[in-house]
């Protein structure tokens, strides 16, 4: 929404080396293992989500704990501008990222007369591009929560939850408890498996639905949230 | 005609109501004021900024700027700020940082460039350096970037929270020529400092804050009819005139004896010509002056006072 | 003033548009599920099995190889798989790609005996348990699985007998030896 702070936030991303090393890592490993083990297609890649992850860590967390958030909302911006703004800021990178590992690993692919068709190509880019702006949007409501990476605790804190609520719903075999974690699991992961569409023609609707909520609640609440904020920036005293 | 600053019966209290921070503090600050604002640490200056900034909201009473909200858009549009412990992202570079800051303040693109350039050069940091890494700045460069920071767009609130802490004399300079052209330009200044001889060099009010609440208002510029109080040194080989004397004298010259101290004494006067009055009829009663000075230490002895009491 | 009333043309405008959205979209989500856990989908098979008589000839067309299923209604286990494997559009949609997925279903115990082709599958295969999944390359033997462990496990097994498969017919020098 607000251009200098949407490409402010992408330089600040980039210009953190250890962000570009794990980057870097979690971009080509996936794609050297498509190279040598073609077979397998396009199965090695995740769905973008690390990588928006490594983007997104800390993306509201870290300037409120630095001091520089201050000297920002010291200006003529809306809390919303800056939260919307730095969500959409890691998204598209993430985004591209994801679509272009699936793209290279598709071409790659190609070259070994291994590749499945453009449609589950395309699809699978598509998803991936979903996928990193529904993930960021959820790293952005958990940063606004903690200062630094707190937002990295909450979602392993979650994914804990998540894991144990699953394990008591199968111990119990009550399925709503497993259901209710794979909601939890859904919300903490949102996307949209474009595959069935291009498939069968087969509208996931119950997936859109979810994803679309979770990606508007969680950006509404880091909103509500920001603005609640209060600085007590420091000084001497 | 803007309304200034109007700081209502501001209270904050922190950690569930256990830490009063501010207690029913009032201020008008009137538009193109150079409002200076001392106290002791953990008074309360640094949550009355936050209130005024609109960072910290009160938990009763109000500030105002202008008759708005402190961060109503249209205020923040007119406001600098320089914080107190600056922090930028190390990676940009002094011009990528005020550009940033250019384009945040919602200024024309086009004149960035100009705007960046001249902000620089006001500062006094040269070119090159606005082309270094933040990083590799010295805390009085940083310094300089934060005012340049502030004065981007040509604001009329600025907010100033030691402006001058870690800068060399040149810069500190520099900070006062600035800060009295733009009080020539209606600026109205709030600055936050401890450095109490250029608060007093620069600014036309002070307020004391001290345990959350404004315990003085010092009026600080004397023009030529403003009240004002002398210090008046004799030699001290000679016998210290008696006090009664002194008192008499000053009576006589139309103002009054204020205190007496060894080797000076206090005066109070009216105006310019009071003061050469009251010097005229020291020297004629035998008085051997050796110096007259506005009367130092005033902002300190507050602090004093403040210790003094229980 | 007011104590801490949110200004309207404030830096902290209240996002009402985004939270009414959220707020429904999070409502019809909730019913969705609510109705999904109430009425669960029944799953199906979503693989393309083919007839056995067409499969050598798609396989040669194609050059897939052809994936048997060797099952009975009356095997627990194989249930087990269609549950979990065929019904799953994932690895139906990586059989669909890499095979030419034939079944083959036993009506010994039910009817008596089987239908000639699948006799003659079956022991052509030498299939004495069920499930069994063989895998027929166009050069070199077959690969056979026996039983249902889960679908992670049979997944890659099938995915290390269509890559054998894949590298023999680039190769096609290779003397198709059983690696």
């Amino acid at each position: 929404m607000n251009e200098a702070l949407i490409l402010a936030t992408m330089r600040q991303r980039v210009t953190s080396p250890v962000r570009m090393v794990l980057l870097a890592s979690m971009f080509f490993m996936p794609l050297l293992f498509v190279c040598f083990a073609p077979g397998v297609g396009l199965e090695p890649l995740s769905n973008g989500y690390g990588l928006t992850l490594i983007l997104a860590a800390g993306i509201i967390g870290q300037d409120v704990s630095s001091g520089v958030l201050q000297l920002v909302l010291a200006r003529p911006v809306t809390r919303r501008e800056y939260v919307v703004s730095r969500w959409l800021s890691v998204s598209l990178m993430g985004g591209l990222l994801a679509s272009a590992q699936v793209l290279i690993a598709w071409l790659l692919l190609l070259a070994r007369h291994a590749a499945p068709g453009p449609a589950e190509a395309f699809s699978r880019m598509g998803a991936n591009a979903l996928s990193a702006f529904g993930g960021a949007a959820v790293i952005t409501l958990f940063s606004t929560l903690l200062a630094g990476f707190g937002d990295l605790a909450i979602l392993l804190l979650a994914s804990f939850v998540m894991v144990g609520l699953y394990g008591i719903g199968e111990l119990v075999h009550q399925d709503w408890v497993t259901r209710f974690a794979a909601e939890l699991g859904g919300f903490l992961v949102p996307e949209i498996p474009l595959d069935p569409i291009q498939r069968a023609g087969d509208i996931p609707w119950v997936a859109i639905v979810s994803y679309l909520s979770t990606v508007t609640l969680c950006l509404a609440l880091a909103i509500v949230v920001m603005n609640r904020k209060e600085f007590s920036y420091a000084s001497s005293s | 005609m803007s309304a200034g600053i109007v700081v209502e019966s501001v209270s904050k209290t922190f950690r569930g109501g256990m830490v009063r921070a501010l207690d029913g503090v009032s201020l008008s600050i009137a538009p193109g004021e150079v409002f200076g604002i001392i106290g002791p640490n953990g008074a309360g200056k640094t949550t009355l900024f936050g209130c005024l900034l609109g960072f910290l909201r009160p938990d009763a009473g109000g500030v105002t700027i202008d008759g708005h909200a402190p961060d109503d858009l249209e205020v923040r549009g007119a406001t600098g700020y320089l914080p107190e412990r600056l922090v930028m992202d190390r990676w940009m570079t002094g011009r990528d940082f005020l550009a940033y800051h250019h384009a945040l303040a919602r200024l024309p693109a086009h004149d960035r460039e100009r705007d960046v350039e001249a902000a620089h050069a006001r500062v006094g940091l040269e070119p090159e350096a606005a082309r270094r890494p933040i990083r590799k700045y010295s805390r009085g460069m940083l310094q300089r970037l934060g005012l340049a920071q502030a004065l981007l767009g040509r604001p009329r609130w600025l907010f100033l929270d030691e402006p001058a802490s870690g800068v060399d004399p040149a810069g500190i300079v520099l900070f006062r020529r600035l800060l009295l052209e733009l009080k020539g330009h209606g600026v109205t200044v709030l600055l936050n400092s401890h450095q109490l001889e250029q608060v007093e060099r620069v600014c036309d009010r002070v307020a004391y804050v001290g345990k959350g609440k404004v315990e003085a208002v010092e009026t600080v510029s004397a023009g030529a009819g403003a009240e004002r109080v002398l210090r008046v040194r004799w030699s001290s080989a000679e016998r210290a005139p008696a006090a009664e004397t002194l008192a008499a004298v000053a009576e006589r010259a139309g103002g009054s004896i204020v205190g007496v101290d060894p080797g000076s004494a206090r005066f109070q006067v009216s105006d310019d010509a009071g003061a050469s009055r009251l010097l005229e009829t020291l020297i004629g009663a035998g008085v051997r002056v050796i110096e007259a000075t506005a009367e130092e230490g005033r902002l300190e002895r507050l602090f004093l006072a403040g210790r003094d009491t229980p | 003033m007011p104590p801490a009333a949110e200004p309207a043309g404030g830096t902290r405008r209240p996002p009402r548009t985004l939270l009414l959205i959220a707020a429904v979209l999070l409502a019809l989500r909730i019913v969705l599920v609510v109705y999904q856990v109430l009425h669960p989908a029944k799953p199906h098979d979503l693989v393309s099995w083919q007839p056995i008589a067409a499969a050598g000839n798609l396989s040669a067309a194609t050059s897939k190889p052809i994936l048997y299923d060797f099952s009975a209604d009356w095997c627990g286990p194989c249930q087990k798989m269609k549950l979990e494997l065929f019904s799953d559009p994932d690895h139906a949609t990586a059989l669909n790609r890499t095979f030419v997925p034939v079944t083959v279903l036993d009506r010994s115990r039910e009817d008596g005996e089987n239908a000639p082709e699948v006799a003659e599958l079956e022991s052509r295969y030498h299939i004495g348990a069920f499930p069994t999944l063989v895998v027929v390359r166009p050069r070199g033997d077959p690969r056979i699985l026996t039983g249902y462990t889960d679908a992670d496990a049979t997944m890659r097994w099938l995915a290390e007998a269509a890559l054998e498969s894949h590298r023999h017919a680039a190769a096609p020098d290779s003397a198709g030896a059983k690696p």
